[in-house]
């Protein structure tokens, strides 16, 4: 077996411990925050009766490990158990939610990547010249707003003022939603081949896609200056310089790949902190995402709701992290070839 | 051999380097500091010259000018002038960009770290090669470097084109970086201290086998060391260079016969031998160490008239 086949496998299976901790944390902090669930489920004019009831069938009345237990058979069966407040099942939901938090963070990290680290190397690469102290000045502006406070500056300038983009929402309310395949208004509508649903969904996402990137690309812009100029300083650049590679050549390769290395980490702990940072900007743009789902199941105190939002994200953060170590793995052949012994 | 134009045959007998009246001067935060003070100093084709001094003294400083790397720095004044056969490349980098890693090449006293850790060695050979021939193949850049690995004694260059660095062991990647230095076959190569991080033995070692093949080619050679020792057995004439300044200058023979400037003495005293490890114990200064330049008979650069 490959080294990184087994780092691979030693990493889901860690995984899925963190997982079952993550769940049996969240289990105890959504039972033992103040509050009956099934009461606020059931609104202040059912009888006490029907709060009983309730209480039974969701086996509130039990032990908490009896419950957990209860849960985990559920959660084996494939299913996250049910939403007390919607009485759907909370995998209904979390599926109805999830693919539009999906689509504005993959589009956010898409340019995070895509703008925060070429301009980094660029500004490496002219160190010390205008287009450089720019970048910088740009990326500390980025790096120290907030992304809702991003997401009012960029609706009002060219959603209010400008009227280039739309204020909110997913898709123009003319338009119906494309047909759910992936959930990702994006791809559903190109699967569909229906050209005018991609471009409106394209338009309804840039805005809100962009103010949760902001912070993410000026810190990737910081970053992969930072170790890009570092990388420049080492002897097998001189050596590049000395045997005459292009110097495009040595920005975009010879000191890019080793200096992505230390990007890469970092990117993947911003990419997943965009998670956290989603639900500020997906109110200011009305965007029908997980997060704003997440806290309306914490105030309603939707027990199995709030554990099964928390499961998804934190499955979402961990898969986040693998993927990073599987590129850092590409990227940097020490971590390769050492992978079984690391 | 075929008949020969004019202008090559000029070039032949001109020398491959020539550096003259060479000052460099860092800007630094703390006032300028003047690196390299009126040097001058030449390398005629087939031969090797030694460059020795102590750390500090301007050395790898020298061997940056002639590959053009310092002058595309910020913060530096280079003054002189420093000819690579006929052309000048102060002033102008367009030909020493066009040169260095093919017709000037050099190796560097830590192969391990010189070698970029994230492409294997195929790849930089690769590169390196493409330098001469920009469009050849990989199948061809894979061959020639088969043949370069096997001229280093490396035995399984498969495997050694398929490593990367952190998987060779630092004699290996000193001979790496030797078959990289000669591949595209340049006419002077600056090696500044090489393989003096490898452990003495191996150093010895690498050292012969680097003196081998360009003695073969007819390669000529700045060799840099800080060690006295190492420049008697590789070069044939030898320049002692002193807090920036060319102190004496000499045919190795003479040199080591009749050491004239008071701060060559010191350094001839203070001789690590090969198989010994470390710097030289020179004193901190005395007073004769700043005399003036002493240039033995016979050494001074043929003139093109002359010649
Ligand atoms: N980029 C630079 N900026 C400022 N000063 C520099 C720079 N490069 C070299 N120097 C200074 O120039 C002097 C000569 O340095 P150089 O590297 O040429 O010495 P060297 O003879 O090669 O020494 P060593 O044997 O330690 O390699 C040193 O005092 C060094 O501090
Ligand atoms: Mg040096």
């Amino acid at each position: 077996m490959s080294p990184l086949v087994r780092t691979l496998i030693h990493r889901l299976a860690a995984s899925l411990v963190v997982l079952a901790g993550v769940s049996m944390l969240m289990f105890v902090v959504a039972r033992v925050i103040p509050g009956d669930p099934a009461r606020i489920a059931l609104g202040p004019n059912a009888t006490e009766a029907q709060v009983e009831a309730l209480r039974r069938e969701r086996h509130l009345d039990q032990p908490i490990p009896v419950q957990y237990w209860e849960y985990v058979r559920e959660v084996a069966r494939g299913n996250l158990g049910n939403s007390l407040y919607s009485n759907r099942p909370v995998r209904q939901d979390i599926a109805q939610y999830l693919p539009a938090t999906l689509e504005l963070i993959f589009a956010a990290a898409a340019m995070i990547v895509l703008i925060g680290i070429p301009v980094g190397v660029l500004s490496a690469r002219y160190r010390r010249r205008l287009g450089d102290h720019l970048g910088r000045v740009g990326s500390i502006v980025g790096v120290s707003t907030p992304a809702f406070v991003w997401g009012v500056i960029l609706q009002l300038v060219f959603a209010y003022f400008w009227r280039l983009f739309p204020i909110e929402g997913r898709l123009a309310a003319s338009l119906p939603p494309p047909p759910p395949i992936t959930g990702f208004f994006v791809i559903d509508s190109v699967l569909a081949g229906d050209g005018k649903t991609l471009i409106d969904s394209l338009h309804h996402l840039a805005l809100p896609a962009l103010a949760l990137a902001m912070a993410g690309i000026g810190q990737t812009a910081r970053l992969t200056r930072a170790s890009m100029v570092e990388t420049y300083r080492k002897p097998f650049i001189e050596m590049a310089h000395a045997y005459g590679f292009r110097e495009a050549r040595i920005s975009n390769r010879y000191a890019f790949r080793p200096a992505l290395v230390p990007v890469l980490t970092i990117l993947g702990l911003d990419i997943a902190a965009l998670l956290g940072n989603a639900f500020l900007v997906e109110s200011v743009f009305g965007w029908p995402g997980l997060s704003r789902y997440g806290v309306e199941v914490i105030l309603h105190k939707d027990l199995d709701a709030i554990v099964g939002t928390v499961l998804i994200i934190a499955a979402a953060f961990l898969v986040a992290n693998i993927a990073v170590d599987l590129l850092v793995a590409v990227v940097n052949p020490r971590i390769r070839f050492a992978g079984g012994r690391a | 051999m075929s008949p020969a134009s004019a202008a090559t045959v000029n070039e032949r007998k001109a020398a491959v380097l020539a550096v003259r009246s060479l000052s460099v001067t860092f800007q630094s935060p703390t006032g300028p500091f003047e690196a390299l003070r009126n040097v001058t100093l030449h390398v005629r084709p087939g031969e090797k010259i030694g460059l020795v001094g102590e750390s500090g003294s301007g050395k790898s400083t020298i061997a940056r000018v002639v590959l053009g790397l310092l002058q595309e720095e910020r913060d530096v004044a280079v003054s002189g002038s420093v000819r690579l056969g006929l052309r000048e490349i102060l002033g102008d980098q367009s030909f020493i960009r066009e040169s260095r890693g093919d017709r000037v090449s050099m190796i560097f006293q830590d192969a391990v770290s010189a070698l970029n850790p994230t492409f294997t060695i195929g790849d930089q050979f690769k590169e390196v090669l493409r330098r001469r021939n920009p469009t050849i193949s990989t199948a061809a850049a894979l061959r020639r470097a088969r043949v370069a690995l096997a001229d280093v004694y490396l035995h399984e260059p498969d495997r050694v084109l398929g490593s990367y660095v952190f998987q060779l062991s630092g004699g290996m990647s000193q001979r790496v970086m030797i078959a990289l230095a000669l591949i595209n076959d340049p006419d002077l190569i600056v090696a500044d201290e090489p393989g003096s991080s490898l452990d003495v033995t191996v150093q010895a070692r690498t050292l012969h086998l680097m003196n081998d093949l360009i003695g073969r080619r007819r390669t000529s050679v700045m060799f840099i060391s800080h060690n006295l020792g190492v420049v008697r057995e590789f070069a044939d004439r030898v320049y002692v260079i002193y807090r920036g300044g060319i102190v004496e200058h000499a045919t190795t023979a003479q040199l080591f016969a009749d050491p004239r400037h008071p701060y060559t003495r010191a350094l001839l005293a203070a001789i690590p031998r090969l198989d010994q490890r470390g710097i030289p114990d020179v004193p901190e200064t005395i007073p004769g160490f700043a005399d003036p330049l002493i240039e033995h008979e016979g050494c001074e650069e043929p003139s093109l008239a002359s010649a």
